[in-house]
């Protein structure tokens, strides 16, 4: 079944941020998971606004894979924007605020 | 090196201003992204995928060591510590905010950079040969002439508007090292028999989507005419290039549509109707006092300095292979060119620590009149070292990972940032070049397969220019992986050539194994050791490679 969360990067710095329930995250652990149609279009919505409110840019629904600690997205190009460039390991960040890593490559 | 004077600072400040402004009504709201987009394009700066990139064109490769201080202070205030050279003579900076932006650009513009035209439909960094004015084989300074351009072209109102990017790229020497071909306009500066300095004129070269190598449009042109026919080349290209479509857009789709017999018509008939003995006049009164800045710096009399480099060379066979691929002639007698390698075997190519920065900074000022050029291959050069301290120099450079020997040699590899940071990519080029150039060391391959030149790019626009690599790698996505494609046979510099693709892509696993394959069939059958890998390849065709690259998946 198809899932899908919101990424967005944040207009003042472009840092990649994540819809979850209490406004945008860093972490992707916390991103809102939508499961339905009727719910991706309801992100979709949220998108348009966080834009217009300039909070953030580039917001899109983006598909996950659903595991138990975290969304996992589906393209390899999210899963860089999710963890940081594959090539400089000390750059790379944690899927969640405790320093987990949830996703590879 | 030009030093701005009260009307280029009052602009460029003027700019930051401007910019900043509209940062400010972006942050606010006030702008929307749409409006704001084109905006921050015209100013250098992309959004990518894990932040703000702020590109800025280092004019002409040229750069002093104050300038590159700053950015050393940039990349640890601003940045993560680090910057990336790339194959435009520029550098980026891949984690900017925005709202940092404008304190960024009050820094660059005190040490006279900016990233105005560094991106967008605008003419981009005129480029040149990273060692002009001291290459052994150069016939006349193109500096002062990029110079001109720049000034000329730079907010210029006519050319604000251009359907699409303009890249060109100059050079005075008798090989070419500015990869003039690959440009929307290349320029040869010589002298003709009658000894008057002149330039030949090359038009609608480009990589990207439609690969192309420019064809010559003008064999002699009168060289203070040169920058009022550029503005005819602008004019016919700003009037008929196709802005309906964005692949199509570029002047060598427009030369090839057109053919180059109608394109030059066009050209000359526009340049016989604007040309202006006055402006000869100008030109030729500007370009004396733009030379003036390009003097050389006050070399001293080689007094033994080619005794001591040859004993020290004699004495140390790490030097020795330091010298020969690092180390390059210069016109001065007592002098050398020396190449700072910013690709250490498994490291990021073309990226600099800001400690890195300052060290070369500081070496600079020791050895090299405080002067550096970056590469067209992300390296950089410190062109005026002398001979016996060429040894010192490169203990230091040694120290810092800054003196792998292995300029234009397989483990140079030209990469693009690719998908671990651009927003344009569909594959990863780095990790490609890091793995690659490491299985070459672990092989002791690196020094064996000679003169090498190996380009990757993570998506069609080419950056990498793998077109004209040897060997090219181009990264693609197809069907949610990435896949590799591999061209045979291309070539940069005099003889410039593209490259012939191998057949199917491989996968990420797959493509370093494929290119290990080409190579050890190429050690196994050169008729000798000078046999370059690109005159194999023109020899032997590419069928051969093709077998040996696909064994596995046929066996």
């Amino acid at each position: 079944m198809s899932a899908w969360i919101l990424a967005a990067q944040r207009l003042r710095d472009g840092r990649v941020v994540y819809l979850s329930a209490s406004g945008w995250s860093e972490w992707l652990a916390e991103a809102t998971v939508a499961r339905t149609e009727e719910a991706r279009r309801a992100l979709e919505a949220r998108a348009k606004d966080a834009m217009a409110a300039a909070q953030v840019v580039d917001a899109a629904p983006i598909e996950v894979e659903e595991r138990a600690a975290c969304p996992v997205p589906v393209r390899l190009r999210e899963r860089i924007r999710a963890l940081g460039p594959s090539v400089h390991p000390e750059l790379q960040r944690p899927t969640s605020r405790e320093g987990e890593r949830h996703v590879s490559l | 090196m030009y030093r701005y004077d009260a009307f280029d600072r009052e602009l460029v400040h003027a700019r930051v201003r401007q910019f900043a402004d509209q940062i400010a009504r972006r942050l606010s709201g006030e702008l929307d992204e749409d409006s704001f987009r084109r905006l921050r394009l015209l100013n250098g700066l992309y959004l990518q995928l894990h932040a703000y990139m702020l590109r800025v064109p280092i004019p002409y490769g040229v750069l002093s060591s104050r300038k590159l201080r700053v950015l050393a202070e940039i990349a640890e205030r601003h940045d993560r510590g680090y910057a990336h050279f790339t194959t435009r003579q520029n550098i980026q900076f891949h984690w900017i905010r925005l709202e940092e932006v404008p304190a960024i650009l009050e820094r660059l513009a005190e040490v006279e950079l900016t990233p105005i035209q560094a991106c967008g439909n605008s003419i981009r960094n005129i480029t040149s040969d990273p060692q002009a004015g001291v290459a052994a084989d150069e016939i006349a300074d193109p500096r002062p002439w990029a110079e001109l351009l720049r000034q000329y072209l730079t907010l210029n109102p006519e050319f604000l508007f251009l359907p699409r990017k303009f890249k060109m790229a100059i050079t005075g020497a008798v090989r070419d090292r500015a990869l003039i071909r690959a440009h929307d306009v290349g320029l040869r500066l010589y002298r003709d028999p009658e000894g008057a300095l002149a330039f030949e004129v090359y038009v609608g070269g480009g990589l990207g989507r439609t690969p192309m190598l420019a064809p010559r449009l003008r064999a002699h042109l009168p060289a203070a005419e040169m920058p009022a026919y550029v503005a005819a080349i602008l004019r016919v290209y700003n009037l008929h290039g196709r802005r309906d479509h964005l692949y199509k857009s570029r002047i060598k789709i427009l030369v090839h549509d057109l053919g180059l017999e109608r394109f030059r018509e066009e050209v000359e008939r526009e340049y016989a109707a604007s040309r202006d003995s006055e402006e000869i006049a100008l030109v030729e009164a500007e370009l004396a006092r733009l030379s003036a800045c390009f003097r050389p710096p006050p070399y001293e009399e080689a007094r033994g300095e080619e005794k001591v480099l040859a004993a020290r060379a004699a004495g140390d066979p790490a030097f020795a292979r330091f010298l020969a691929a690092n180390v390059f002639r210069h016109r001065v007698a007592g002098y050398r060119i020396v190449g700072v390698s910013l690709k250490p075997p498994g490291g990021v190519p073309g990226d600099v620590s800001a400690a890195q920065m300052r060290l070369l900074a500081d070496l600079a000022d020791r050895f090299s009149f405080g002067e550096l050029r970056t590469t067209h291959e992300q390296n950089l050069l410190l062109p005026h070292v002398r001979a016996g301290d060429v040894h010192e120099l490169w203990q230091r450079l040694e120290e810092a990972g800054l003196a792998t020997p292995n300029l234009a040699r397989a483990t140079d590899i030209v990469s693009c940032p690719g998908l671990d940071y651009c927003n344009l990519a569909t594959a990863r080029s780095i990790p490609v070049a890091q793995e690659l150039a490491r299985r070459l060391e672990e092989k002791g391959w690196s020094a064996r397969l000679g003169p090498l030149d190996i380009r990757i790019s993570g998506c069609i626009n080419a950056c990498g220019q793998h077109h004209v690599g040897h060997i090219g790698v181009l990264g693609l996505e197809k069907r949610g992986r990435e896949s590799y494609q591999i061209t045979l046979g291309g070539n940069d510099g005099t003889d410039a050539a593209l490259g012939r693709v191998l057949g199917p892509g491989f996968s990420r696993e797959e493509i370093v194994p494929a290119l290990l394959r080409i190579l050890e069939f190429y050690l196994a059958r050169r008729r000798a050791p000078e046999e370059r890998f690109v005159d194999f390849v023109r020899r032997s065709g590419i069928e051969p490679l093709r077998e040996v690259a696909y064994a596995p998946a046929r066996a």
